[in-house]
């Protein structure tokens, strides 16, 4: 009995036994050794263009993948303000804001020069940014809040551009003010847009987009008003700030077949140089 | 240079005939079906030549007695003797490899130092049901994927690399039609029905020239025509989908196959949507993929005949919550992706002379994908909104081929005509907002649209030099022409071969390719999403040189046969993407991510042994290569190891017949890690900056080694009805190995991700 049993089923309750097994040993994601293949430091430059503020450069260092944290000051770097290609003023290092450069008050920032800052510090490869333009404030062209029922608001907001180079691009932000206190919304909508171009769009130069305010996302609590805020973002802001979220999904994602960094337009280093410009716009 | 291969072409081309008689005819199986690439020849004389597409062979004989054989992978050797004192039309009937003898192999039976072309396999359907395979399917794609200097991409998904090629460089046919997509479940499921096949050829390198229009290499599926003698059919039953074909005699002149292949993924889900409906909210997800292939042929005379096929593939995929837990409440959201592949094709094959074949096609090829998502509600207020994103390429194709036989020589020259819509991006939005009547709009535009022709005109000749050397050579002018450029383009194609001994030969070959149309994938967890794109003034056409060397023999007597290759190939304006991951991006995107103008060599050598006998068949390859590619704007304009760049490889393919009934496959697999990129500095958190890492070097790390076991068990039998039934069960990953497929650090330490452990089906298939 045994015998025929163990010719008639032992192969088959082996095999059982063994795939069994082996589905519920291996796990899919496991922690193992390895090592960073780690690259020389590089200038980190961080700078901002506006029309109203001239330029505000922070000058760091990359650190070790593995050592986030670790100190990334930058010794005495030479950091200079270039217009049309041309040096125009060597930024001073701001006192209350240690490795935080910006340019004096009478340097005058021309909607229609290109701008690039350029670092070059001891034990570094000299950096230098891409040539930018100081981006023009978004204007408002319409906005309703329309009383749906006693839960729901419909807020629409439209915006148009005025004499800004294209392509164009602007981040939104609602402010909503309780008792007078400020508190940011921060619903779906929120984030960065790329305004298309009228090859979309055939309304030329205008970008509508209508936001639904819910109950849900305000509660029951009444609000005193609402304070849209818009910025204006040149190019490669938009790049960087798009490619933060691509990178955030990119790193950790096994389907992905590659890594997207997070962009740079500094040759050599590390960070951007951008520009932008804020507007806001009160809804009673 | 052009012109010494014009010169010498044309002094081959007009080299004498001398006083011989014709030997020509079709090889077919007992089914009527022809056999394409069958080895015909008289063995007394030894002189011999290969079947063309159509299964046509021709022979020029001294007038005398012959025997005449023939071998062809999966039927019994043929041999027969016949007195010929003049031209003689006749046809060889192969008998396939019945149940009984049970045989399996891996090997072709033509020897493979004899053939002219280097780096070509032909695989029938019998060693592709074999192959132990993903998810208990056979697969073409993955079955081909196990020959050395083919990569088949990621595990479990059906994908194809060739030499240091990438997956939108395979030249994929379906009876000569160029198939734009060949997935189904998101890569995993090929959509070459295997019911339909009857054998694949595969080129690495050395393509004659009447191939053209992809870098690294071409798959040349041939499907069967239907039975003409008796209806038949086969019903397959497996894990994710079955399928069912059927063929037979239309009268006496036409036959007709249609087969269907379905899934029922959304079958296997119900209960858990039933479980969602009844809760009145929550989530649901729905797959469903179909193909159909049909073909009916009119044999209108014995050197004529026509077939009409058909083939349409369609996945639809959609994900979506909803909420109706009150009456007046409904919302719903989904997004979507379906996508379409067709092929129509009219064919007629005839004989014009002994000396003269024709092969002409009219053939519509398209291709579309749609990406949707949709929002609905009634919530106090009706309201829709929908997006859509389509992709479409569709080829509209007439050619025609002629086969011209000389006395040592074999033309083939044909002229093509392609017409191409491209529609790479085309967006489409819908809002609707029934709120007092206002708020409706429907957006369509972003729609970006070339038109292009394509014209193709080859020639190219096997010739026999001497006794023991032949020379297959070619060249292709390819004319493409589109609204804002157009390109002319001359590719030489030579390959060479001499016999050392009788059993061992050298060949040679160098070959340039371009290609017109580009594939780029976006990749969506795990969903893929192929656009094609035209070559315009802004991406030029990419381009390939390949030189290849090797050493080929057969020790006959021990069922050995063996080839070494060597091969170094370098590509031009070769294009890399950058989409965004968990997004599908829509074309005003195409600029940032499309990367142009890059560089791509890759070298290696290519082992392989191969042994037959009664009860075994085996096959052993190992491949040493290095891959590479250079773009300027990527890794600081340095050259990087490439996505699939593995050292080594080592694939052991093992087909046992255990008994007359019962056959085990094993497949084990070895490689190098694949190149993947983390990071090589970081940023700290700033004023202006959250931190993230930093990649200045791609494709830094290697993955540990890959390695892997498929087992397959195929037990056939016959039912009482005297049909024959297979049971096939099948273990991918038989050691449940953990093979990385993606590396990541997070919170100070490093993380493997794996797709699969191990992985038991089976399915079971009915002959009747």
């Amino acid at each position: 009995m045994f015998r025929y049993l163990k010719d008639k089923y032992l192969p088959g309750t082996v095999l059982l036994v063994f795939l069994t097994m082996g589905m519920f040993s291996c796990e899919l994601v496991k922690e193992v050794d390895a090592e960073f293949n780690y690259s020389t430091k590089r200038i980190l430059v961080n700078g901002l263009l506006t029309k109203e503020k001239g330029v505000v450069v922070y000058v760091r260092s990359t650190v070790a993948p593995d050592s986030m944290g670790a100190p990334d000051y930058v010794y005495n770097p030479l950091v200079t303000l270039y217009q049309n290609g041309e040096p125009i003023e060597v930024l001073s290092e701001s006192a209350s804001l240690p490795g935080c450069y910006t340019s004096t008050a009478s340097t005058v920032i021309d909607y229609n020069s290109n701008y690039a800052v350029g670092v070059e510090a001891t034990g570094f490869e000299a950096v230098i940014s891409e040539n930018i333009h100081a981006v023009k404030p978004m204007k408002f062209f319409q906005s309703k809040v329309t009383m749906i029922d006693s839960i729901k608001r419909e807020l629409y907001i439209s915006t148009y551009f005025e004499n800004t180079p294209d392509p164009d691009y602007f981040s939104l932000r609602i402010h909503r003010y309780v008792n007078g206190e400020n508190q940011l919304f921060n619903p779906d909508y929120e984030g960065v847009y790329e305004a298309y171009s009228d090859e979309m769009y055939e309304d030329t130069i205008s970008f509508t987009r209508k936001i639904d305010i819910l109950r849900d996302s305000l509660g029951l609590v009444s609000y005193d008003s609402l304070v849209v805020e818009l910025i204006t973002i040149s190019e490669s802001y938009y790049r960087y700030l798009t490619s933060l979220s691509y990178y955030d999904e990119s790193h950790l994602d096994p389907f992905n077949e590659y890594i997207i960094p997070v962009y740079s337009n500094i040759e050599n280093g590390v960070g951007f140089f951008v520009s932008f410009s804020k507007t806001f716009h009160r809804v009673e | 240079m052009r012109y010494i291969f014009l010169w010498f072409f044309l002094y081959l081309f007009l080299h004498g005939n001398g006083q011989l008689i014709t030997i020509n005819g079709f090889v077919r199986d007992t089914e009527g079906e022809v056999l394409a690439m069958a080895t015909v020849w008289d063995s007394i004389s030894g002189i011999g030549t290969i079947t063309n597409n159509e299964g046509y062979y021709q022979l020029k004989l001294n007038p005398s007695t012959v025997v005449l054989k023939c071998r062809f992978i999966g039927y019994d050797n043929y041999r027969q003797q016949l007195t010929v004192n003049s031209n003689t039309t006749f046809t060889i009937v192969m008998q396939q490899v019945s149940i009984a003898t049970g045989e399996v192999c891996v090997k072709s039976k033509r020897p493979i130092h004899e053939q002219t072309l280097m780096g070509v396999t032909t695989l029938d359907v019998n060693t592709i049901k074999n192959v132990p395979s993903f998810l208990g399917q056979a697969d073409v794609l993955k079955a081909v994927s196990i020959l050395p200097g083919i990569t088949g991409g990621r595990d479990g998904y059906s994908s194809m690399m060739v030499r240091g090629g990438d997956r939108g460089q395979n030249l994929i046919l379906l009876d000569g039609v160029k198939l734009y997509n060949t997935n189904h479940f998101g890569g995993f499921v090929s959509s070459i029905n295997t019911a339909t096949v009857q054998h694949v050829d595969v080129y690495k390198g050395g393509f004659p020239a009447r191939y053209g229009g992809r870098l690294s290499s071409v798959l040349d599926v041939k499907t069967r025509n239907g039975n003409r003698n008796k209806a038949q059919g086969e019903f397959t039953l497996g894990l994710i989908n079955s399928s069912l074909s059927f063929d037979g005699p239309l009268g006496k002149r036409f036959s007709f196959l249609v087969a269907v292949r379905a899934s029922y993924l959304d079958l296997v889900l119900q209960p858990l949507k039933y479980q969602e409906r009844k809760k009145r909210w929550g989530q649901m997800v729905d797959y469903r993929f179909y193909d159909l292939n049909a073909k009916i042929t009119f044999f209108q005379s014995a050197n004529s005949n026509w077939s009409l096929q058909w083939f349409n593939g369609r996945d639809i995929y959609s994900a979506y919550t909803f909420d109706k837990r009150t009456s007046y409440h409904f919302d719903e959201t989904r997004f979507g992706i379906a996508q379409n592949n067709s092929v129509v094709m009219l064919k007629n094959s005839s004989v014009l002379k002994p000396s003269l074949f024709l092969n002409s096609k009219v053939s519509y090829s398209g291709y579309s994908n749609v990406f949707k998502e949709w929002e609905k509600s009634t919530y106090t207020v009706k309201s829709y909104f929908e997006r859509s994103y389509s992709s479409i390429i569709n080829e509209f194709n007439i050619q025609s081929n002629l086969d011209y036989y000389a006395e040592r020589n074999w033309v083939k020259t044909g002229i093509s005509f392609s017409n191409y819509q491209f529609i790479p991006g085309l967006t489409q939005i819908t809002d609707i907002n029934d709120n007092a009547g206002d708020s409706v709009s429907v957006i369509k535009g972003l729609e970006y649209e070339d038109h292009t022709f394509e014209t193709n005109v080859y020639v190219e000749d096997e010739i026999q030099l001497t006794p023991k050397s032949k020379l297959n050579i070619g060249g292709r002018g390819v004319m493409y022409v589109s609204d804002s450029s157009s390109y002319f383009r001359f590719e030489p194609r030579l390959s060479f071969r001499t016999l050392l001994g009788k059993n061992f030969s050298f060949k040679a070959n160098y070959t340039f390719m371009n290609q017109f149309n580009h594939v780029i994938v976006n990749n969506v967890s795990g969903v893929e999403r192929e656009i094609w794109l035209a070559s315009t003034g802004e991406i030029p056409p990419q381009s390939a040189s390949q030189f290849s060397m090797g050493f080929f023999g057969e020790i006959a007597n021990a069922g050995i046969d063996f080839s070494l290759e060597g091969y170094h190939k370098k590509m031009k304006n070769v294009l890399e993407f950058r989409f965004p991951p968990g997004d599908f991006v829509n074309y005003n995107d195409f600029g940032s991510m499309v990367i142009k103008g890059g560089e791509g060599e890759a070298y290696g050598a290519e082992f392989q042994t191969r042994y037959e006998n009664d009860r075994l068949s085996s096959s052993f390859s190992y491949v040493l290569s290095w891959n590479y590619r250079q773009f300027d704007q990527l890794n600081n304009g340095e050259k990087y190891p490439y996505l699939y760049d593995k050292r080594h490889e080592v694939n052991f393919l093992n087909l046992i017949k255990l008994n007359k009934r019962t056959s085990l496959s094993t497949n084990f697999i070895f490689s190098t890690g694949t190149p993947v990129t983390l990071p090589d500095g970081a940023v700290n958190e700033g004023p202006l900056n959250y931190t993230y890492f930093t990649y200045h070097s791609l494709n830094n790390y290697r993955l540990p080694n890959y390695h892997r076991l498929d087992i397959a068990i195929n037990r056939k039998w016959m039912t009482r009805k005297q049909n024959e039934s297979t049971f096939t069960f099948n273990v991918f990953n038989a050691y449940a190995r953990q093979n990385p497929v993606f590396m990541y650090y997070n919170g100070g330490k490093f993380y493997q991700r794996s797709f699969f452990s191990i992985l038991p089906t089976f399915s079971y298939s009915l002959k009747f």
